[in-house]
């Protein structure tokens, strides 16, 4: 049986070839290889010139030739498809190698020896480096995404910070902070809970003003008037856009009007917010959401108790204010759960 | 060079590298996923313990050559028979007789075809020629990494281009 089989293919395999050649006059070998020469681009003019002399006195094999040519460049295209995510890919291999180097960090900034002997290699490997990085830095530079709110509208950015956009407020923001600074551009009036990251400082452009955080939350409204910076927790700097030493550091409930001349600074109550001029209403939302709400809403810190058990937060409520002031909602919404608040500095507990 | 500029330096590789090294992985495990972790734990090895050879130019000749040996032992480890161990010469009659009719499929995407022709071509065939198209590897280098002569990647070559045409012709 094993014989039997072994038969067959021998057949086939000379049957293959038989038919290889009846069916075309196999290329003479300098022509093959100056062809392939060709293909990977290094062939000289001679050999150029070797082809098209062939294909003129052989014109049964210049269609052969072109469809050569043809496939190569499909392959070429095939070659540089990308089937593989490789974005994807790489903030997984990132997340594995940043989660090892904390535990290894001590070790990291001495495991890089070179031999002398490398090191003129490496220096030309470098400098084509930087060539070919400069070019892919261009390529990929991360992409920005652009939203102007139609409605007030609730973001939040790769890195965890939380934006609230006011109705007609303009950001840009990359898909993912790549850069050492998490920068982005504002127009209009925005709430920012700005997530911390050591060392990854978050800036707002402004047309005017450049505002620095390291993580904090906090009001922009960046109108044609004036540019206003509110901070609710946390401290940030605001700064001048075109003269960044011209700035003033502004901490909670503290909030600066810049004319785009001077910081008029001064302490921020949480009122007159253009916020207010609307009804707040809630329909079956959870009381943890109203929090947040009222926190931006009025710009004051509202929390539920920590201590509590985490089922307050959890309570659905259906009510609707209109233009009343922070307590009188706070004491409308303890009458409807039962709750109690108090009063801790500028933040209001629930529990 | 500072971690920093080391790690721009991985994160350029990485990027320039990544999607060639998955498609040269699918030539021997035709499993993307597999493809896929094979190609991230190289990249995690080399940062974790080589990172010194992210200098140096001829960084994919080791590329190449460790998604390779991956692969292999990812097989032997499976003890699953590679996909390309169909017989050649199955392959080679099927290709050659499907290039006598074109008459069906005008719509057929080159693409498929050619997708299909690669899977399909035989073993020391396609493993030039992936390495040969994917690395960008001149012939002189692909004989080097494989331990084979020039000669020999030359006809494998062609031996693809021949095999690949007769593919797409096929459609």
């Amino acid at each position: 049986m094993n014989f039997f089989l072994l038969a067959v293919g021998i057949s086939q395999k000379f049957m293959f070839s038989y038919w290889e050649k009846k069916q075309m006059q196999e290329l003479p070998n300098h022509i093959i290889d100056t062809l392939l020469k060709k293909l990977h681009g290094t062939s000289t003019k001679a050999d150029d010139k070797l082809i098209a002399d062939w294909m003129s006195n052989h014109p049964a094999d210049q269609d052969h030739i072109h469809q050569f040519l043809d496939t190569w460049k499909q392959t070429d295209e095939w070659a540089a498809e990308n089937t593989f995510d490789t974005t994807f890919a790489w903030s997984k291999v990132n997340d594995r190698i940043t989660l090892n180097n904390e535990f290894a960090n001590n070790t990291s900034n001495k495991t890089f020896r070179m031999r002398p002997l490398l090191k003129l290699i490496a220096a030309a490997a470098i400098v084509s480096f930087i060539f070919s990085g400069w070019w892919l830095f261009n390529k990929s530079r991360p992409a920005f995404n652009t939203i102007t709110a139609t409605a007030d509208q609730h973001l939040t950015l790769s890195d965890g910070t939380k934006v609230w956009l006011r109705k007609g407020a303009s950001i840009s923001f990359p898909k993912e902070f790549t850069d050492n600074k998490r920068k982005i551009q504002l127009s209009g009036e925005a709430f920012f809970d700005v997530k911390t990251v050591a060392d990854q400082p978050f800036l707002i452009e402004t047309k005017k003003g450049l505002i620095t955080v390291l993580g904090t939350s906090f009001l922009v409204n960046a109108g044609a008037k004036g540019e206003r910076v509110a901070v609710v927790t946390g401290k940030i700097r605001f700064a001048d856009r075109n003269d960044p030493q011209k700035s003033c550091i502004l901490s909670a409930h503290e909030e600066a009007l810049f004319s785009g001349e001077t910081f008029d600074k001064k302490t921020f109550t949480g009122t007159n917010l253009q916020w207010q001029e609307e009804e707040l209403s809630f329909g079956g939302i959870r009381l943890k959401e109203i929090v947040e709400s009222l926190t931006i809403y009025y710009s004051t810190a509202v929390k539920i108790d920590s201590t509590q058990e985490s089922g307050i937060g959890e309570i659905a409520i259906t009510a609707s204010f209109n233009k009343e002031s922070l307590i009188q909602v706070v004491d409308e919404l303890t009458k409807l759960t039962g709750l109690h608040y108090r009063q801790k500095q500028d933040t209001i507990i629930l529990y | 060079m500072s971690t920093d500029n080391l790690y721009k330096q991985f994160r350029l590789v990485f990027e320039q590298y990544y999607n060639p090294l998955c498609k040269y992985a699918y030539g021997y495990i035709r499993d993307k996923e597999v493809c896929e972790d094979i190609v991230q734990d190289v990249f995690i090895k080399i940062w974790e313990s080589h990172r010194d050879i992210l200098l140096i130019q001829g960084i994919k000749y080791y590329l190449f050559t460790a998604v390779r040996n991956n692969c292999l032992t990812y097989i032997k480890r499976e003890q699953r028979i590679p996909v390309y161990s169909l017989t050649n010469i199955d392959v080679e009659e099927e290709l050659s007789a499907a290039g006598t009719d074109s008459t069906e499929g005008d719509q057929v995407n080159y693409k498929e075809l050619l997708n299909k022709g690669i899977e399909q071509l035989p073993l020391k065939c396609k493993e030039v020629f992936l390495l040969s198209r994917l690395g960008n590897f001149s012939n002189q280098d692909v004989a080097n990494n494989l331990g084979i002569s020039i000669k020999t990647v030359n006809n494998q070559i062609w031996k693809a281009l021949k095999l690949l045409r007769a593919s797409v012709k096929s459609g």
